[in-house]
């Protein structure tokens, strides 16, 4: 399977003439020498209570590997050295309202207890999305694959 | 998200500074970060206005030392595959820094825009 195959963020950046073949790209540690590269593929969102919890789909180009044979600005890379599929889940304070954005949209402020809290029906919807688009990350094999991967 | 290298402060001790550049951190004299704003990235968004800012994004803080905060950036690359098996992402230089999330400048809200249905309430769900 393509690692794009499915992506929600590569055909909306395509739909854009600013934006036409584009990809988002995520600097997760900016701030260390080793280099986190994580390609968005999907975004998913649920907007209730004037929050939104956010479900991203990322692909791992760089996993905190080191920066000497690393061209930041120019990145190639082979199918299989990408990592993924991984999520990650953010919340915003902003909503939906008659039809219109609604708040924010910001993500709350730095704390070490902020972590999204998900109740049943967000979390069971953002399983739903994760089951839909990457089956194997919920099944028996997924476990395989992580109990491989922590043999390792 | 805090200040970054690339956003031009004057640091408030050579100290500071020398510390900053090592940490790749830029500093301003009035302690005045962005916590944990991943949207807002210092180039895009001048001093002035995020002093200026009302909402919980800008936060001022009295510490002595340089502020190191994790942060998060997201940037925009040009993408082509190379082969069957390869990609290439390349940064795209005129919008190589974007803000992903934010009412006014968020790549997130601005594709929802477009989505929206009319009169759509909570709950709303969206990919």
């Amino acid at each position: 399977m393509s690692r794009t195959a499915g992506t929600d963020v590569l055909p909306e950046l395509n739909a854009q003439p600013d934006y036409r073949g584009g990809t988002l790209i995520i600097n997760l540690k900016p701030k260390q020498n080793n280099v986190s590269l994580y390609e968005v593929l999907d975004v998913w969102r649920w907007s209730q209570n004037d929050w939104t919890p956010i479900l991203l789909r990322l692909n791992g180009l760089f996993t905190d590997d080191r920066p000497e044979t690393i061209n930041r600005e120019d990145v190639v890379r082979a199918d299989a050295d990408i990592s993924g599929p991984i999520y990650e889940f953010l919340y915003l304070t902003g909503s939906v309202k008659n039809g219109k954005l609604h708040g924010p949209w910001t993500p709350p402020n730095a704390s070490p207890t902020n972590a999204a809290l998900l109740w049943p029906e967000t979390l069971n919807y953002f399983f739903q999305c994760i089951r839909e688009r990457t089956p194997e990350v919920l099944s028996a094999r997924g476990e395989k694959n992580t109990a491989a991967i922590a043999a390792a | 998200m805090v200040t970054t290298a690339s956003f031009a402060v004057p640091h408030t001790t050579a100290a500071d500074a020398a510390i900053a550049q090592t940490r790749n951190i830029a500093m301003d004299p009035e302690r005045v970060v962005v916590t944990a704003v991943p949207h807002i990235t210092a180039a895009a968004v001048p001093l002035a206005r995020l002093a200026s800012m009302s909402s919980k994004a800008v936060s001022k803080r009295v510490t002595l030392g340089p502020t190191i905060e994790t942060a998060m950036v997201y940037s925009l690359y040009r993408r082509t595959n190379i082969g069957k098996n390869s990609t290439r992402c390349e940064r795209d230089k005129k919008e190589n820094k974007i803000s992903l999330l934010g009412c006014n400048n968020g790549i997130i809200p601005w594709f929802l825009g477009f989505k929206v249905p009319p009169n759509q309430n909570e709950p709303y769900r969206w990919h």
